[in-house]
Order: structure tokens, then sequence, then C-alpha cells
């Protein structure tokens, strides 16, 4: 990783400049070197600029260890270097990856996999279901990150080198659908360099995937760059070369970069910068939808919300319409249901609405017409210190006092592995990891879960019923259990959504197709950048 | 007394980082973890531990050069911080070059044509410049060079497609080493605005002191014979005034660079530039105990030989304190 492969263009550069550098370095090393300090930019592009994308986004790739591909920055990276055995399509169906088959038991307690023959690691080891056993089991031995969605994991059983059955602890037909974040290593070149952690500090900033992609450069996650993988199964398409992504926190740098055409796409750039992008030649703002949904968790356990007219009066009370145009400035949408958007299988729910009076009603029958509550929330999040303020305005109109209390996220989790600490009230942002929305409902309204049941919810109902659709091998029929734990859920008011957030990303148009268009959330599969046809 | 602020220093932040809100095993496991993960996770690196015994280990490890392991990386802090710390080293050479390019002409020039247009005109410059936030001023000198005027990159580190092997990590001097002149000047063009912002707040703490000592020197009876061998202003404050003046200087610069490690958490960010600032934000952020811890101890003990080194200097330059010195030595 000590050198860049990319070679710059040097005997160019000298051309064009080093005559005139060359003359001023005689007048004095001081102007000499603020001279070529200030000419060198621009000739400094390498010519296979237009065969690359470079990207931009914030947040810090603290590791490439594919384990730790829970990590939205780190997933970007890692599901480009590194292969699942299984992803998606377009339609969210679960397909083959570095899987050419795979079937799941009848009991749903063990899936068999067959490995796609010809795959090879970007060293050319050939891929066989010894690394497969061997990255379940590392991962179950190190248990980070994305150790929790297969929790259920028991052991592999290596049948030869194209064939691999995993066991699970327990029937589950949702494992499957947990696997497209579970990237397979090469489990030769990581043992030879485990070290006493697994080979976690080595697979830090190294690379042993067989993703279309091989990682060429780490600049200490500042920058990582890597090339396409000439041995790959996976056809290559209008896919660059080279992809770069570089962290760039602050939306203003990525808004000027993005007009020069330093990069080719940003995320995480605010409204306004958005705004000046929208009218820059060349530069495209799309939105897109997402699976993610704001709202409010409603501890029942709590006192102050314990009477379920109390949960559905302030849900009632909140000017939907109001935030999502005066907030959200109409990106996403209004939800209709507990889901994040966009996952399948959600009820017919009526959008949601303000109803003052309503809420009134329901408030004086539960006997509470004078009210205090408290509500937690992130101050970090712009958008959702807003939404608080105004859900605070506007329960002060049926007579309620909300009072904001900011909360860090490490010090929330902490809180969520003792029930009786749970906040009453918690304003989050909830993301779909995986299509099939079983994962979403069971890690977060199924009884016992500690730590990821955000409001402490249990009802045996939805335990049942989501206990029956987790070991449903017919995805109907998975799809209508479901339908009816969300309508237990609904019922109960313990989740208030307040918005559907939609997906954003500025992008040059003159460079690149559209990533949003046509392609499934990046939280599910990597984000095409695929470059646009001459 | 060094060693007591460094143990000082480790003791306090050891308790304000276990005073932060969160659990350390829970947030290395993961957010989606479960209650026997973050267990897992929690017993193999020790947070399950009473809070002194984790405290004397990591005093203990200290004590054998060792800064802990990264939960994050799961790296030795030290190989971390050691990949890092180039770019910031870089960063801060170049910064403190800038500054004092920029603060000792135009001290001087000051001092020697005190009250006069270029003196008031430099201490207007000062005030204005030296009030500015340096998040606020990379912000705007990114807008004017950068975007508006585009004369240098906005941020990053080197433009796509230029590579040299990494010899030393600082990517100026291995551009040098590779003889690759084109990828020398692209590294200082990437350079120049991180380390004027870095420059400005140095410069003009510099220029004020430097200007001080400057007129209270030739102020001084000293100087009077000199005028009188007819020497010219500009001789008098080079040869007579300066020497004179610089002890004071060098000790500020000293500190100054020190404090500029800890003010490099918001140029690395605002610039995308690797860096120990970059490090520290990052490990704050996560509530990577040991990295914080190790990078802080790593900072103390950097400012520690930074004044160190400012001390040498200024014994160097100054035989009066060379001669207080080795006099109050002597008895």
């Amino acid at each position: 990783m000590g050198t860049r492969l990319h070679n710059m263009t040097g005997m160019s550069m000298m051309k064009t400049n080093g005559g005139t550098r060359r003359r001023r370095t005689a007048w004095g090393p001081a102007l000499a070197v603020a001279t070529v300090a200030l000419l060198a930019a621009a000739p400094a592009v390498a010519a296979d600029r237009a065969d690359t994308v470079i990207v931009a986004g914030a947040g810090s790739v603290n590791t490439l260890d594919p384990i730790a591909s829970d990590y939205v920055q780190t997933n970007t990276i890692t599901s480009r270097i590194y292969s699942p055995l299984v992803t998606y399509d377009a339609k969210l169906n679960v397909v083959g990856d570095l899987a050419s088959d795979y079937k799941v038991a009848p009991d749903a307690r063990s899936i068999d996999f067959t490995i796609r023959a010809g795959a090879v690691f970007h060293d050319g080891t050939p891929v066989t279901a010894k690394d497969v056993a061997y990255t379940f089991d590392r991962i179950k031995r190190v248990a980070k990150g994305v150790a929790a969605y297969i929790s259920l994991y028991d052991s592999a059983v290596v049948t030869d080198d194209q064939h691999v059955t995993l066991k699970l602890t327990a029937p589950s037909a949702l494992f499957l659908t947990s696997l497209s974040k579970i990237y397979i290593l090469n489990s030769k070149l990581v043992t030879a360099n485990a070290g006493s952690d697994d080979g976690q500090a080595w697979l830090q900033n190294h690379d042993a995937g067989s993703g279309p992609y091989l990682l060429t450069s780490d600049n200490g996650g500042n920058e990582v760059i890597m090339d396409w993988f000439g041995k790959t199964w996976q056809p290559k398409g209008a896919r660059p070369t080279t992809l770069d992504f570089q962290r760039a926190d602050e939306s203003g740098p990525k808004r000027d970069e993005l007009a020069s055409g330093a990069i080719d796409a940003a995320s995480n750039v605010i409204d306004r910068d958005l705004d000046a992008l929208a009218k820059v030649s060349g530069v495209t703002v799309a939105y897109g939808r997402a699976p993610s949904v704001d709202g409010i968790y409603f501890n029942p356990s709590s006192p102050d919300v314990s009477d379920v007219r109390v949960r559905q009066a302030v849900a009632l009370a909140y000017d939907y319409k109001g935030a999502l145009s005066g907030i959200h400035r109409n990106h996403g949408a209004l939800p209709s249901g507990i889901l994040p958007d966009t996952l399948p299988c959600q009820p017919d729910f009526p959008t949601v609405a303000q109803d003052l009076a309503k809420a009134k009603q329901l408030l004086a029958d539960a006997g509470k017409s004078s009210l205090t509550l408290t509500l937690r929330f992130q101050p970090v999040f712009q958008e959702q210190a807003q939404e608080a303020t105004l859900l605070q305005s506007n329960l002060k109109a049926i007579g309620v006092t909300l009072n904001l209390e900011p909360i860090a996220f490490p010090n929330y989790l902490q809180l969520l592995h003792d029930p009786k600490q749970i906040p009453a009230m918690m304003l989050l942002a909830e993301s779909g990891l995986f299509p099939d929305p079983g994962v979403f409902l069971t890690k977060t309204y199924m009884t016992g879960q500690l730590g990821t049941n955000r409001a402490g919810y249990s009802n045996p109902k939805v335990d049942d019923v989501l206990g029956k659709a987790v070991v449903e091998a017919d995805a109907d029929k998975r799809c209508d259990l479901y339908k009816e734990a969300q309508t237990l859920i609904q019922a109960d008011a313990v989740f208030m959504p307040m918005w559907w957030a939609g997906s954003t990303l500025a992008y040059r148009s003159d460079h690149l197709a559209d990533p949003l268009n046509g392609s499934i959330s990046s939280n599910f599969a990597p984000l095409p950048y695929n470059l646009k046809a001459k | 007394m060094s060693v007591l602020t460094l143990w000082g220093l480790a003791t306090l932040v050891f308790v304000m980082i276990k005073l932060i809100p969160g659990d350390e095993a829970q947030i290395a496991a993961g957010p989606g973890a479960s209650a026997e993960q973050v267990a897992i996770v929690a017993h193999r690196l020790g947070f399950d531990q009473p809070l002194p015994q984790q405290y004397l280990g990591f005093i203990g490890r200290l004590l054998h050069g060792d800064l802990g392991t990264s939960v994050v990386t799961s790296r030795p802090v030290l190989a971390d911080l050691a990949v890092v710390l180039p770019s910031t080293i870089e960063l801060l050479v170049a910064a403190a070059i800038i500054g004092t390019l920029l603060a000792f002409p135009s001290a001087l020039v000051a001092a020697a044509l005190r009250d006069r247009p270029a003196d008031y005109g430099t201490r207007v410059i000062v005030i204005v410049l030296g009030g500015l936030p340096t998040f606020w001023l990379a912000l705007m000198l990114q807008y004017l060079f950068g975007s508006v005027l585009q004369l240098t990159p906005i941020s990053g580190q080197g433009s796509f497609g230029v590579s040299v092997p990494i010899v030393t990590g600082v990517p100026t001097a291995d551009a040098l080493l590779a003889g690759n002149l084109p990828a020398f000047a692209d590294a200082l063009h990437y350079l120049l605005l991180p380390a004027v912002v870095f420059a400005v707040p140095f410069a003009c703490q510099v220029y004020r002191l430097l200007r001080a000592t400057l007129l209270g020197v030739l102020a001084s009876d000293m100087v009077l014979p000199v005028k009188a061998k007819g020497a010219g202003s500009t001789r008098i404050v080079l040869r007579h005034a300066l020497p004179n003046a610089l002890a004071p200087a060098i000790s500020l610069m000293g500190t100054l660079i020190a404090g500029m490690i800890g003010g490099a958490v918001l140029v690395e960010t605002v610039f995308g530039r690797k860096g120990v600032g970059n490090y520290l934000a990052n490990a704050v952020a996560l509530k990577d105990t040991y990295a914080v811890l190790g990078t802080v101890v790593f900072i103390g003990i950097t400012v520690c030989v930074v004044n160190l080194i400012a001390d040498l200097v200024t014994l160097a330059v100054d035989p009066r304190l060379r001669n207080a010195s080795l006099g109050a030595a002597a008895t």
C-alpha cells in the first residue's frame, strides 16, 4: 500500500511548466516555490481521469476490515473490494453473487451454497468453500460489526471446494437476506497475517477480497483508491476503471470541488449548497427514495406514555405537512407506516396527518389534559432538532408541555441495555439495512432484543407473529405475517413515523449517469457510479 | 517536571474519556451488537475490568512505551500515529516557515518605522487577521483561492494520479526523494492554503511580541552609542536590536508550534488532510479510548520536546541567557 499505482504524467508536466519554473528559480528560492505551487495543479491531472470517478463523502473510514461493514462509510469501500455470497437484484430479490446457487433447508436451520466456478481473489487464489467457513468462523470469534447480522450462525460444513453448508443455532428464513454484508475473505492470506487479533490490524489497510475492484491506495482512510479487477466474474459495463473515494466532512468544499469538476459526486451536502449546485452547469442534484424514516419511539413502560391514547395524541398533534415543506423542503415523503420507506410488505395504513381536535379528545379520554413529557433527541442532526422543536410547539396547542433533552447516540445505546432506562420518547432516524422487513421488525420490536429494541417494546402477539415469520420459507406468506405484525405494532402506537427521508446525491452529469436512477438503495448494494455514455 | 506533567495529563484524559457518555465496548462492537457480543468485546479489550485496574494497566503500558491499541483500527496507537504524524509535521513546518517569513519582516519594518503608515498598516492588518477564527478563515480562503480564483486546490493532499513511493510519509519530502519535481510542486500546492491558515495566527502573535520587544530595545540606552557612531536605522534594527529581541520571539514560537498540533484538528478536518488532529477527532467521536489517550500523551510529549528545543535555541542565540545559565550552574 506504499505507492499509488497511478503514475503521473510527469514528462508532459515538465514540458508544460518546467521551463518557466527553472527560469524563475534564478530569481530566488522563495519566488520559485510560490510559483511552482501556484502553477502546478492543473497539469497534475492524470490522463485516465476520464475513466475515473471521484466521490466525496463525509465520515472517516477507520478500517477496511469487512467485519466493520455495518458502518456505512466502510461498507461503501468494502462492498466493492469484497464479494458476499448473495446480493439483491433490482426487484430486491436475493440473488447469488459469490454463490452461484443456494438452497435454504425446509426446516430453515441450514443453507447450502455452491461457490461460483472460476471466482478468484485479487491475488489469483481461487475462492473456495473453506474461505466461506473461515470468514463466518472469524466473524463469530471477533464478535464485532456485522457479527450482529449473523448471530444465529453456528458452524460451517465444507463438503468440497465448491460446496459449503451454513448451520444455524435456530431456524431462520431471514438469515439468508442478512448475508449481503458478509464479505468473504481470502483465508490463506488472512491466516498468514492473522497476528494475535484474527487479522484485524492487517485488514485495516490490506485487501483480501474478490470484489470487482481491488484496493490500490489507502491514505489513512482519507482517500481510498481502487482499480477494476480484470479477473472478476462481473461484467464491467459502464463502470469506471478507477474509483476514488475521498473524505470531505464539510459541505462547502464539496460544493466547490464538484462545481470545478475536481470530484464527480458528493453526498452529505447541505441544502444551501445543493441549491447552489443545482444552478451549476454540468452538475445535477438527484433526489431519490431511500429505506429511512425519522420518528419517535415511545417506551410504553414509562408512566408518562404508558397510555396508548397519550401516544396516539402526540402522533396526531404533529404538523407533518408543515415539517415536510418547512424543514425538509418537500424532499422525501409523508409516511404511511412504521417501516422505513421502500421496504416491501407494508400494510395500507393511512398517510400520517395532523388532527388536533382528535388529539385533544384522546388526552381528555385518558384523563391527561395537562401533561408534561420529555423527548430525547440528537442535536447534532439539525433537521431532527427542528422536528423536535416543531413537535414541542404543536403539543403546546393541546396542552402538553414537551421538554427537549439532548442526548448523544453512544449514550442512548448504553441506555437500551436496561429496559428501565430506555427514554420515554426518543427521536431517531432509522434505516433499513436489508430489503426483507423481517430483519428490521424482529430486531426492533421483538421482546428481549436488548440494544436494538428502541422502545423496550414487548407484545406476545407480535412475538408470536414475527416468530412464525422468521421460520416461514415462503416469501409471500412471510410478507403476510409481516403485515400482521405491523398492524399490531401500529395499534400499540409505540413508534410515531414523522418523515420518510429520501436520499440526495449531487453529481457531475456531464461525466456520470444518474447513480440513483433505477438503482436500489446504497444500504442494500453498492451505488452504481457508471460513466455517462459519450 | 515533564514526567509529572505527562502523568497528570494522562490521568486527566483517562478520567475525561471515561466520563464521556457511551459504552466503549458497545461502540467497538457496533450499534446492532447483541448484549452477548458486547460482553465478548468488552472482555477482549479489558473494558470489563474495574476502572482502577484499567488505569493502572494503561499507565504500566505507557511506561514501557506502549500507547495501547486502537479499538477501531485494531492497530497499535503508535503505529497509527506513525502513519499520520509526518503529514502533520509537514503542515506545522510549512506554517512555521510562512509565519516567520510574514512576521519577522513586518515586525522589523514596523519597529524601524514606528508610528508611520507602514507601522499603522501592519498593526491594523494584524489586529484584523489575528482576530479571525481559524475555522472561518479556512473556509473563506478555500472559497476565495480555491473556488473563485481557482489558484489552489480546495481540499486533499494531492491531485488525482500523482504518485510517489511513500518513504517518509511527508508528501513533499517523498516527492523530492523520488526526484519527481511535478509531484513536489503538486504537494506544495495542496499544502499552501492549510499552511497559510495555520501561519496567520502564528505570524500575528510573533509580530506583536517581536515588534514590542524591538521597540523596547530600540528605546534602550545601548542603542545610543550605535546611533552616535552614525549607523543607519536598518543596520541598528538588524544588527543590534534584532539579536537582542530574538529570545522571547523564539520562546513564543516554540509554544505556538506546540499549540498548533491541537489546532490541527480543525485545519486537517476542513482541508481533508490526514494527520494527528484528524486522527484524534475520529478517536474522540468513536470513543476509541486508547487512541485518544495515546494521542494526547503523544501530543504532550511533543509539546515538552518542542519547548525544550525552543529553550535550547534561545540559549544558543542569546549569550546573556547562556552566560546566566552557565553562571548559575557554576555557582
